[in-house]
């Protein structure tokens, strides 16, 4: 049985959080690497949004728990 | 202010004022994570408690939510003491802040955690953190913009070398 990977983490721009702290904790908590981590950080700063996970409802929330420690606003998406 | 790799982590060179500085900031950062969820100010709870996620849930899934992201803080209050307790003490000059690296990411937090919420209190958006907070007159909202900055420039710093 297929794996329900519907839910997606999404990552809000703000205007307090540095780019450089950004990147850091997408590395730290999502294991991105260096380039993928500052797409997304810079497509956060430049669309207002980046979405960082797809994942099933249990480690998207885990995900979400764990920017939000670090201070990013991040909500959880059930995807269309 | 200086950050230099070490070893097992970074250290942290403080002169006398940047060091008195960031203790005050310290003090104030333990009292805000000893404070309940709903005794901080509104704009407040929605940063550190990010209220648009929890929105959606239900009763008990917000209160196990918000008392994890309560939790995480506390935990974090630890480290605060410690590190505000070495400053407090401190003889030398400058005076070096030893930052273990597995204490990096959580002081990363705590100096972030504070920009946040004096951004929040103070309603501070893209272009407030373009003013120049020396001309700004109510005391209070030039104080926040001085501490936001002054911890920009300590993040950087330790994110440059942790």
């Amino acid at each position: 049985m297929a794996l329900d990977r519907g839910w997606l983490v999404v990552v809000w721009n703000d205007p307090v959080n540095l780019m450089s702290y950004v990147v850091h904790v997408f590395r730290l908590v999502l294991g991105f690497d260096e380039a993928k981590a500052r797409r997304h950080m810079l497509e956060v700063h430049q669309e207002g949004k980046s979405c960082v996970a797809r994942e099933n409802r249990e480690r998207a929330e885990f995900f979400c728990q764990l920017l939000q420690q670090h201070g990013l606003k991040t909500t959880l998406q059930r995807e269309a | 202010m200086q950050a230099i790799q070490a070893d097992d982590g970074c250290t942290l060179i403080l002169f006398q004022p940047e060091r008195a500085f960031l203790s005050g900031i310290l003090q104030v950062i333990l009292h805000h994570y000893g404070q309940a969820s709903e005794e901080l100010p509104p704009r407040v709870r929605e940063v550190w408690y990010s209220a648009e996620t929890t929105a959606s849930l239900d009763e008990e899934d917000r209160h196990c939510w918000m008392e994890s992201l309560r939790d995480f803080r506390q935990g974090n209050a630890g480290l605060c003491r410690r590190y505000l307790k070495m400053l407090q003490e401190a003889v030398q000059e400058p005076f070096s802040l030893p930052i273990a690296r597995a204490d990096l990411d959580s002081f990363l937090i705590v100096i972030n955690d504070h920009r946040l919420y004096q951004a929040a209190v103070y309603e501070v958006g893209e272009a407030e953190m373009e003013e120049d907070w020396s001309q700004i007159p109510d005391t209070g909202r030039r104080q926040a913009l001085l501490e936001i900055h002054f911890l920009a420039v300590l993040l950087e710093l330790l994110l440059r070398v942790g």
